[in-house]
């Protein structure tokens, strides 16, 4: 018996490394580019205007094209939750679509929609702006390859919340748009926030769709690949080093409201 | 009151079928059945969550709301599992379906001051209710529900994972509530509580409404050998009488009796096995002797039980004084008398 305890320990101890070696493997290029970034670029970095006008760019843009897509991708998510109907797998399929496909290849796909010869691109032309490289041209680059974390998610959700307690609030008068509003929402509310940050974090982060829709204005990931290219890695790594903290700052602070949330809705 | 006519409802594999049911204003009515009969679907479809997968009727007061959505039913349902929300408080529960039927703050607050006293909420108002014993969160359920003013409620085995303490309790509040004069449709898998709370009962068996009756009818003439079981008979068994002294049980075994019954020629026999005589020996004299042997041997409140195999298998209750067999004594040859007193007669249906 003792034997076959000792065994096991020892197999746990084989997990344990073995998952270990993979998230050293996440911490070490990052801590690397850390630890190779002097105070001093650090700081210069911080007084580009061009690094934190960009930075700013990203984070508003990402929020953006969260905001916007959040209002039809909930609904979305609500009705794959609760409904059967034809096709649903294949529904299913296309949402996870984006996740799948190049992102560069993605980008050409959405170039083909907003350029100034597509319906959006012509209803932009008439407000006065060209979709691409305009911001609101990479919020649709960002959407587009960040939609499947929020649907999922919010649908995950929604798919928790027992339809018993929507039938019970039913049962005691309410109309449909009171449950949704009152019951499902509120108890899906957790995993659709999370859906929200990891959309808004994955955003963040694309290159490849919003290089070909906008390469100016220039989102962080777009000018740490300039910089990269046409000042070598000691330039462009101070920038990257500053922008992994920013996301990793959001990443956080909006973990701790989804928690704080949740710990509410318990008490 | 309420009028289930021809209802039938099919969920995958599991169908309920033809059932018809009337429940009088004012009646407490208990549907008892053992677990997967379909009471929950029943009451549910009654509610109206069914009501696309559904065939047949149901009116309320007269009015056929076949088609009309939950919302609109006025058919209050407590469902078996806990259904509080439970992001809100124990008030904010109640207040949820007090605020969907009136607009006025006061009469919000007098209905709940008037619903927390009477099922004695006051002192969990403020509790979130993941927090409540079981037995509060049924009294919490029909707080929410008689707040949205139903016609009717329908309970879905209330007292199940209540502790007995609390149990009683709630008892005492269905019949205070039965008496104010509320009607009640109550579905249980449990006979004493039907018996105990019902006017008139309905046993359901395999998606089927199998008989209706008075509680006491149920259990002194069981319609069936179903019935009987699930009113807690040990020995019921379907007979076959000959010449008015003979009575032979499942075409196996025969006993000589005097009883007027046995002129029929079909009747149901109820065997009281506290009545029967048992011995480890072969008794010397009397009628209606046989040996048997020992299948099962348990403790029970009314002392030890045995089930005997005589031909068929036969519940045998002993006195604890008695020298009973110990487990070891399964597969003994064993002997029982039945005694005319112990053998009731009910004339089938």
């Amino acid at each position: 018996m003792k034997k076959k305890r000792r065994q096991i320990e020892g197999f746990e101890l084989w997990l344990t490394l073995l998952g270990g070696l993979v998230l050293l493997f996440i911490l070490a290029p990052l801590l690397n580019m850390l630890l190779h970034s002097s105070p001093a670029s650090l700081s210069e970095a911080l007084h580009d205007r061009e690094v934190t006008d960009s930075i700013w760019l990203t984070l508003t843009t990402s929020m953006g094209a969260t905001m916007v897509m959040a209002v039809g991708a909930i609904p979305l998510a609500y009705v794959l939750a609760r409904r059967q109907f034809k096709l649903k797998r294949l529904v299913q399929g296309l949402i996870d679509l984006p996740v799948v496909i190049p992102h560069s290849a993605a980008g050409i796909a959405i170039l083909g929609i907003i350029s100034r010869q597509s319906l959006p691109g012509q209803a932009a032309g008439w407000l006065g702006f060209d979709l691409v490289g305009h911001p609101a041209g990479i919020m649709v680059a960002m959407a587009f390859v960040s939609l499947p974390f929020l649907i999922n998610a919010a649908r995950d959700g929604f798919a928790e919340v027992p339809e018993r307690l929507e039938h019970a609030a039913q049962n005691l008068g309410a109309k449909p748009r009171q449950v949704f509003f009152r019951i499902t929402l509120p108890l899906a509310w957790r995993s659709i926030l999370s859906g929200l940050i990891m959309m808004f974090a994955r955003g963040m982060s694309e290159f490849g769709a919003v290089v070909i829709i906008a390469y100016h204005p220039m989102i962080t990931p777009i000018l740490i690949y300039e910089r990269f290219g046409a000042f070598g890695l000691s330039y462009a790594r101070p920038v990257a080093v500053i922008f992994v903290g920013v996301c990793l700052l959001f990443f956080v602070l909006l973990r701790m409201l989804v928690k704080e949330r949740s710990r509410y809705v318990r008490s | 009151m309420l009028e289930v006519k021809n209802l039938s409802v099919h969920l995958g594999d599991f169908a309920l079928r033809d059932i018809n049911i009337k429940v009088e204003k004012g009646e407490y009515f208990v549907l008892a059945g053992p677990s997967g009969s379909g009471k929950s679907i029943l009451l549910e479809s009654i509610a109206g969550i069914y009501r696309h997968q559904c065939s047949g009727t149901v009116h309320l007061d007269g009015a056929d709301i076949s088609h009309e959505p939950l919302r609109q039913r006025r058919i209050g349902l407590v469902f078996q599992d806990n259904t509080l929300f439970p992001h809100l408080t124990v008030r904010r529960n109640i207040e949820f379906s007090l605020r969907l039927n009136i607009n006025n703050d006061r009469d919000v607050k007098s209905k709940l001051s008037e619903l927390s006293g009477r099922f004695l909420l006051d002192d969990l108002l403020h509790r979130s209710v993941t927090t409540l014993s079981g037995g509060e969160i049924q009294r919490v359920l029909l707080a929410r529900t008689l707040a949205s003013d139903p016609k009717i409620i329908l309970l879905d085995e209330p007292l199940t994972g209540v502790d007995s303490l609390q149990k009683d309790l709630l008892k005492r509040h269905l019949r205070a509530l039965h008496r104010s004069g509320l009607t009640i449709l109550h579905v249980t898998h449990d006979f004493d509580e039907a018996y105990s709370l019902a006017d008139r009962m309905a046993v359901m068996h395999q998606g089927r409404l199998l008989h209706t009756a008075a509680p006491e009818a149920m259990l002194s003439r069981p319609a069936d050998k179903f019935i009987a079981r699930f009113c807690g008979h040990k020995n019921f068994f379907q007979a076959q009488a000959f010449n008015g002294e003979r009575l032979v049980l499942e075409n196996k075994i025969e006993l000589k009796l005097k009883n007027d019954l046995l002129r029929q020629s079909l009747v149901s026999t109820l065997i009281d096995a506290r009545k029967i005589n048992y011995s480890k020996l072969k008794p010397s004299t009397g009628d209606n002797i046989f040996e048997g042997k020992i299948l099962d041997v348990f403790r029970s409140p009314l002392g030890q039980e045995l089930l005997i195999d005589i031909g068929i298998p036969i519940s045998v209750i002993i006195d604890e004084s008695l020298s009973h067999p110990s487990s070891q004594q399964i597969d003994k040859a064993v002997w029982i008398e039945i005694p005319q007193e112990a053998v009731k007669l009910i004339n089938r249906v």
